[in-house]
């Protein structure tokens, strides 16, 4: 009935694809084993997960693509469902946060939260799993946001902006404020790559801890099978009602972390095109981005923060 | 770009199998340590994204992000227009409602003017029609008295020639008709005076 012997292995990506352990049913997966470290080099089941999730992606918005742009009004409830995920991102997490230059960026933000969304809510579905629980994948995507965030200011205003943005205004003495600058760039430069860092992380931290202890929650049932066979029936059940009520927590969470990833890219690029366009133009400039003031406990945005996610 | 990108899950591959025994290591279970970074895992999640990037953006985010923006002019404009419909309508009431409040200023004032208007042609009908038959009295009058006139003349002269016609058989002679219209008028005259009396 489980997957895998053990939490952990149910969780890992593999390049095999466990059905079911207890008649050793499992799809081999090709690739080179016994390279890097034993981990092996090929396709893996995450792989092919991630490969289900961008074809369902393509699947929904390329023939929606062609309706959206007659610019005539949603009809009917699929165009509605999957339009309005993409205008609640463009109207209320890249507009907010990014400000007048947010259709350059809406693309990524798009992008980036289906493709985690789809990845998560593959955890769903039995026997497939959620790629977004690998620690490789979220920092491929956390990468990915940093170098937005780079390229993005940089082709936008120019390395030397983005390189200021990082220096935070203070008004002090020219003696003071240089070495203050001097010890801050630094603290401000490694903060925003701990922000990204930290992004994947979070969203790893969760889906590998959500889907752990749903396996957990089910590795009772042989546990008790092997020690105790007369309490079998009554943990299975209670197993079986506790997954259940926790795949619904599971279901939330698949949508919180794939908006907070989003959210939290469009809120540190925001952050950046806003200094880097302070150093251009000067202080006194506040016409870029912010045209709502985000949450103030939600990150120091203006002074790229340190706390880090 | 895209053909690099299409290209390179394929010089990946090439690159490992090349590669392979370099990175072969003897334990041959891998890691359990989900922090561990699988490279395998971390490449075809480079691939897969940005194929996916490419694909959208050029695909699906272009035409969506155009159709977005044709709608939101679209809304925009029609919400400028529905303004200024709006304006013009609230003139337009206003216009209305002015002229409707003067209209109900003017009504006792033009129902005054009627009622005057009406009283002045109704005397001015009643004038009329009273000169008229004031006038045709005087006409009635004039010609009656006319007539009465000729009446007597005629049952005068009746009289006359009936006179003269018994006098003549009375005195068994004949007047002349010289005779006659002489005593005729006397007798005219005798009667007038006698009726003035």
């Amino acid at each position: 009935m489980i997957f895998a012997a053990t939490a952990v292995e149910h969780v890992l990506d593999t390049l095999s694809w466990h059905l079911f352990e207890s008649v050793h049913l499992e799809i081999p997966l090709p690739g080179i084993r016994g390279v890097f470290h034993g981990d092996g080099f090929g396709i893996t089941k995450y792989t092919l997960l991630m490969l289900l999730a961008g074809g369902l992606i393509l699947w929904i918005y390329l023939p929606l693509a062609k309706k959206i742009q007659t610019g005539e009004a949603p009809t009917g409830k699929f165009w509605n469902l999957f339009e309005s995920i993409l205008t609640f991102i463009r109207d209320e997490v890249a507009k907010p946060y990014i400000g007048k230059d947010a259709d350059r960026y809406v693309p990524y933000l798009w992008t980036v939260f289906l493709f985690v969304l789809f990845c998560n809510l593959l955890g769903m579905v039995p026997f497939l799993g959620s790629p977004t629980a690998s620690f490789s994948m979220t920092l491929v995507l956390a990468t990915g946001t940093y170098l937005l965030i780079t390229a993005g200011t940089i082709s936008r205003f120019g390395f030397k902006a983005y390189a200021f943005s990082f220096a935070p205004h203070m008004e002090m003495p020219l003696a003071m404020k240089i070495p203050m600058i001097l010890m801050l760039w630094p603290i401000e430069f490694v903060g925003l790559l701990i922000k990204c860092f930290v992004l994947s992380v979070r969203l790893f931290a969760n889906m590998f801890a959500g889907h752990m202890v749903l396996a957990t929650i089910l590795l009772f049932i042989p546990a008790v099978r092997n020690t105790n066979p007369t309490l079998e029936w009554s943990v299975t059940l209670a197993s079986v009602l506790g997954v259940t009520a926790l795949s619904l927590l599971e279901l939330f969470v698949a949508f919180l972390q794939a908006y907070l990833f989003t959210f939290l890219t469009a809120l540190f690029l925001g952050g950046v095109l806003e200094h880097a366009e302070h150093a251009v133009h000067g202080h006194d400039d506040h016409g870029h981005g912010h045209e709502e003031s985000p949450d103030a406990g939600a990150e120091d945005v203006h002074g790229h923060g340190t706390a880090a996610h | 770009m895209q053909r690099l990108l299409s290209l390179l899950p394929w010089l990946v591959i090439v690159f490992l199998c090349v590669a392979a025994p370099v990175f072969a290591a003897d334990d041959a279970h891998g890691s359990t340590d989900p922090m561990h970074i699988r490279y395998d895992t971390a490449v075809w999640s480079i691939v897969v994204f940005v194929l996916l990037l490419v694909i959208l953006r050029k695909s699906a985010w272009g035409p969506i992000l155009e159709g977005l923006q044709k709608r939101e002019e679209t809304i925009r404009s029609s919400l400028e227009e529905a303004k200024k419909t709006r304006a013009a309508m609230e003139k337009l009431k206003t216009d209305f409602q002015k002229e409707l409040a003067d209209a109900h200023q003017q009504i006792p004032q033009l129902m005054e003017d009627a009622r005057k208007k009406g009283d002045e042609l109704a005397a001015q009908k009643l004038a009329a029609a009273a000169a008229k038959i004031q006038g045709d009295q005087e006409r009635f009058r004039h010609e009656m008295e006319i007539a009465k006139d000729a009446a007597i003349k005629e049952l005068w002269s009746q009289a006359a020639q009936l006179a003269t016609l018994i006098s003549a058989k009375a005195i068994g002679r004949s007047l002349t008709e010289e005779d006659h219209r002489r005593l005729l008028d006397e007798g005219l005259q005798e009667i007038g005076r006698s009726a003035n009396n």
